[in-house]
């Protein structure tokens, strides 16, 4: 495996990362929330990622109105590049119930061939909104019972609660972000089936220093939320940071390999 | 291809609240600098906008001297009219005395309401352009007031102003127009993240108005170093937003 010292150089170059597996595990495709963006084919996403050394990207349609025509046009990406881009399934929390939340979840697995899934909330404004409190009426049950069945990762921003991670422990659960609040990842963090991912995370020199020391190297994810953000500055970050050879290997695409390989 | 750094936008000196992971000597930037690769540095001191403009711009002198070749001053300038510092023409003739090549100006800071007023900054941002000397412009707490940027560069056509950091992809909409009508300002890649971002720049408005900058200690050096080094533009472009654009601004300063 690459030396870590290696990788530090290697800032300053283009040159490619050759046998370090990269995955990117935060990503969309098409338009972004109406923000301004140079490329949304998926194209031009896979020519990035050949460029800055990503090998697989996990793919959602987060800005899309719509969760089957979102699903679909992931589930296309996929039959474009069946090597390079994971589907992760955008689930809607209100998007018919239970029965349509299974429905969709079974056809984009067992049908398209995803390994993921990303809750959204289309709407309440986009991202579901954080709660502090379990809810047997919980509108995702049937989506955590299916990634407790499947053990599947499910990718959350908010609305995530120590109490579901704590009763569905076949699941997993990333904290997109690292959740943005600092003691509300370090409380879920207790649970091994929860990680965080570093997208969109603060730049401030010594972020991921730190939360390795917190949580650990084994729990987080490399994740650059394009095209809200540009994948080369996030493995930037981890290229650079000052932890051991291993952490990188780990954060850069061994953690998230180890949660599309425990998807049945 | 590896690729030559000077990076535009580093500090020295501590903080309050300093975070004990980010340097704050002379040697913890030149070793950072060594563990990545950039060759030069423009180095500014925090104690201009935490204690005094002059006693840090007097401290940055004395730390930088023994590493001159490697390490270039940049000194933080404000108006004359609290007489911290001496009118624009004495100061500029200083600074050049002195071998300074580029000036720092902050918006937004000290708890304050710092804010730019054309009729007070005419004698300073007036010598400064007589020069040619670039301008770093911070806005700290809060995002750029993008039509004072707009203001400074066409009252200063000569004056190239450089924005620290551009952050967010959210403020593309804003600071394009500016790079388009205006040839004298350009933007830092401190903290940068914009999806091709840096692609896009080249694409519309050519290589020559981004200039490398990490902000380091409060920026880890690598994220931005791996962001041009990694753009899908000729490495000529890319060499240029590395150092080569800077240089050129340097080397364009009269006297």
């Amino acid at each position: 495996m690459m030396q870590t010292d290696r990788l530090i150089e290697m800032c300053g170059t283009d040159e490619p990362l050759a046998d370090l597996l990269v995955i990117d595990g935060h990503c969309h495709v098409d338009w972004w929330i109406g923000m301004y963006s140079i490329e949304r084919r998926i194209e031009g996403i896979i020519e990035v990622a050949d460029a800055v050394g990503i090998d697989r990207l996990c793919i959602n349609y987060a800005a899309c109105p719509e969760m089957r025509r979102a699903n679909d046009t992931v589930a296309g990406c996929m039959r474009r590049y069946p090597d390079r881009v994971e589907g992760i399934c955008y689930v809607d929390l209100f998007a018919g119930g239970e029965q349509v939340q299974r429905a969709e979840l079974t056809r984009c697995f067992d049908e398209l061939g995803f390994r993921g899934i990303k809750i959204i909330d289309r709407r309440g404004g986009f991202h579901p909104q954080t709660r502090d409190w379990f809810d047997e009426d919980d509108p995702l049950r049937p989506t955590w019972e299916f990634a407790q069945e499947r053990g599947a990762a499910i990718l959350c921003h908010g609305y995530l609660t120590y109490e579901i991670a704590r009763r569905y422990p076949g699941a997993n659960f990333i904290m997109a972000h690292a959740s943005g609040a600092p003691a509300q990842m370090l409380k879920l963090a207790e649970l091994p089936n929860t990680f965080a991912d570093m997208s969109a995370t603060s730049m401030l020199a010594g972020t991921l220093e730190l939360l390795c020391e917190r949580i650990g190297a084994e729990r987080i994810l490399y994740g650059s939320d394009l095209p809200a953000s540009d994948p080369a500055q996030r493995l930037g970050m981890v290229m650079a940071a000052q932890i051991p050879e291993r952490a990188k290997e780990l954060i850069l695409g061994r953690n998230m390999q180890g949660l599309l390989d425990n998807v049945r | 291809m590896r690729f030559e750094f000077f990076d535009a936008n580093a500090r020295i000196g501590s903080v309050p609240n300093h975070n004990p992971r980010q340097g704050t000597t002379v040697d913890e930037l030149l070793r950072e600098m060594d563990r990545f690769g950039v060759g030069e540095a423009v180095v500014w001191h925090a104690w201009c906008n935490r204690w005094d403009i002059a006693l840090g711009n007097d401290e940055l002198m004395r730390r930088l001297e023994p590493h001159r070749d490697r390490l270039h001053p940049a000194w933080v300038v404000m108006h004359e009219h609290t007489r911290q510092m001496p009118p624009g023409p004495e100061l500029v003739a200083r600074m050049l005395d002195q071998g300074v090549r580029l000036a720092r100006l902050f918006f937004s800071i000290w708890g304050s309401s710092q804010e730019y007023m054309p009729w007070a900054y005419e004698e300073l941002l007036g010598a400064l352009a007589q020069v040619r000397m670039p301008l770093m412009i911070e806005w700290e707490s809060h995002q750029p007031a993008w039509n004072d940027l707009a203001g400074i560069c066409a009252t200063y056509p000569s004056l190239p102003i450089i924005l620290t950091h551009a952050k967010l992809t959210q403020w593309e909409r804003d600071w394009f127009p500016l790079l388009a009508k205006f040839p004298n300002f350009h933007v830092g890649t401190a903290g940068y993240q914009g999806w091709r971002g840096l692609e896009g720049l080249c694409r519309h408005f050519g290589p020559r108005q981004i200039i490398f900058g990490t902000r380091y200690p409060t920026y880890q050096v690598g994220q931005t170093m791996s962001m041009v080094a990694r753009a899908l533009r000729p490495p000529e472009e890319r060499q240029m937003i590395a150092a080569g654009n800077l240089r050129a601004l340097l080397a364009e300063v009269a006297g």
